[in-house]
């Protein structure tokens, strides 16, 4: 008999959940409801429709762990704005799943921080644009936004949780990163960024008004000598949404990824099993092969492009097709190689 | 340890099979394990009612090897496991 200790094999077998379309990890946004007003927030709520109760929430937890899921990321909006926010996640705790919390944290208090700490995060992303009020609360919106934030963050790692920044950069902001790096490392936690701005889900383009225009992306990835490949695209153009991973909107539809907003069916009509199992959209994803990226397969941007499926759809309802800002993005930075005399 | 400690699973753990295999989280040292079919199945028979020689017993009928050879694998699991903190051990 093989010996029952531990084998380090993580790696590969989060490669099998890929290959086998096994399902590991899903985002959901818990709701739309949020106590901030970003400007650059892609959430439009459908008044038409009206989000899920706790009945429905345990139904899909119980869905998502009969499928094998292990990981479950909540999201909104805010999560912290919905009122059976605990119940949802420790319902998902007792059913063995690992959570990772994405908030902008203004709702962390000392009245609920012992909650927050009973569901062993893997870990609270939050939201931080700057490193100062002045800039992060104009982004919010709401004045006292940064100082609550910080105050939660100081809470969250008291009680030794792993705290993310997550670091949105747009024209407001676009000088804050090494300031909210060393706010990150005083802090003790781990620090994300992106300049990725998206339409809302109506359709507007009112958030990529703040997008950086090509000079100042331009300047942002050389003074902050930001890493010029993606190593995530080493090997290939495509990404895994939809391949181990879903997504789940308040409205419990279901998309590939919360950026590929593909929708897949609802979960107030059809099981997730039936979904996953059967769905023609995830099918056709996860045959998809980089030669069939016939606008990215032979361009010459490619080694240092950040392709995103769910910006290529979103732009042209294409997911196939070439996104005009990862080409804008892969150009500029194609432009800073060359500078450096690389190729 | 004794064979009649019941293991049980540690609320600071997550886990799932995948296919025969289990990855185990601890979530808050932030560790990863993956069991093979052997681990795997020990772990999951650790739910708080079997003691360790039941699950020993279990592994030798599924195995197929010797009830000595099982209960040996056995406590040396469970033995990690608890140093981990992955598994609580209970008294009868």
């Amino acid at each position: 008999m093989k010996s029952a200790a531990q084998i380090d094999r993580y790696q590969e077998l989060y490669q099998k959940t890929i290959s086998e379309s096994m399902l590991f990890l899903a985002h959901w946004e818990l709701t739309y409801s949020c106590n901030l007003k970003c400007r650059h927030c892609y959430v439009s709520k459908d008044l038409g429709r009206q989000e899920f109760g706790l009945d429905k929430a345990k139904e899909v937890i119980n869905q998502l762990r009969e499928l094998g899921c292990l990981y479950l990321v909540f999201s909104g909006g805010e999560i912290f704005c919905r009122k059976d926010f605990f119940e949802i996640a420790s319902y998902a705790r007792d059913q063995g799943f690992a959570l990772r919390l994405m908030t902008n944290a203004t709702k962390i208090n000392q009245a609920n921080i012992e909650k927050i700490a009973a569901l062993l995060p893997l870990a609270v992303e939050i939201s931080v644009y700057a490193a100062s009020s002045q800039v992060h609360d104009l982004i919010t919106g709401v004045s006292g936004s940064f100082e609550n934030t910080l105050h939660a963050v100081q809470l969250l790692r008291k009680k030794g949780i792993p705290v993310v920044f997550k670091h949105i950069v747009m024209d407001a902001n676009k000088t804050e990163l090494p300031a909210v790096k060393l706010l990150a490392k005083e802090q003790g936690a781990e620090l994300l960024f992106d300049f990725c701005l998206v339409q809302k889900d109506d359709g507007s383009d009112q958030p990529i008004q703040f997008r950086l225009n090509q000079e100042e992306l331009r300047m942002f990835i050389d003074k902050n000598n930001l890493p010029l490949r993606n190593s995530q695209h080493s090997d290939t153009l495509l990404c895994s949404a939809g391949l181990n991973n879903i997504f789940i909107s308040p409205y419990l539809d279901l998309h590939p990824c919360i950026g590929l907003k593909l929708k897949l069916g609802n979960l107030h009509e059809v099981p997730l099993r039936d979904i996953w199992q059967g769905s023609r959209k995830l099918d056709s994803l996860r045959k998809l092969k980089d030669s069939d990226l016939t606008a990215c397969f032979n361009c010459g941007k490619k080694g240092y492009c950040f392709r995103c499926q769910g910006m290529a759809f979103q732009e042209s309802g294409n997911y196939l097709a070439a996104s005009s800002f990862d080409c804008e993005v892969a150009g500029v930075v194609g432009g800073i190689i060359r500078e450096k005399g690389g190729s | 340890m004794k064979k009649t400690m019941i293991p049980i699973k540690s609320a600071n753990t997550a886990s799932r099979m995948v296919d025969d295999q289990a990855v185990v989280l601890i979530l808050d040292k932030q560790e990863s394990m993956v069991l093979n079919d052997t681990g795997a199945f020990i772990w999951e028979s650790c739910d708080g009612k079997r003691n360790v020689e039941e699950i020993a017993s279990s592994l030798a009928i599924i195995f197929e090897v010797s009830a000595q050879v099982a209960l040996s694998d056995c406590l040396e699991f469970i033995d990690k496991m608890a140093v981990k903190e992955a598994l609580i051990l209970n008294k009868p």
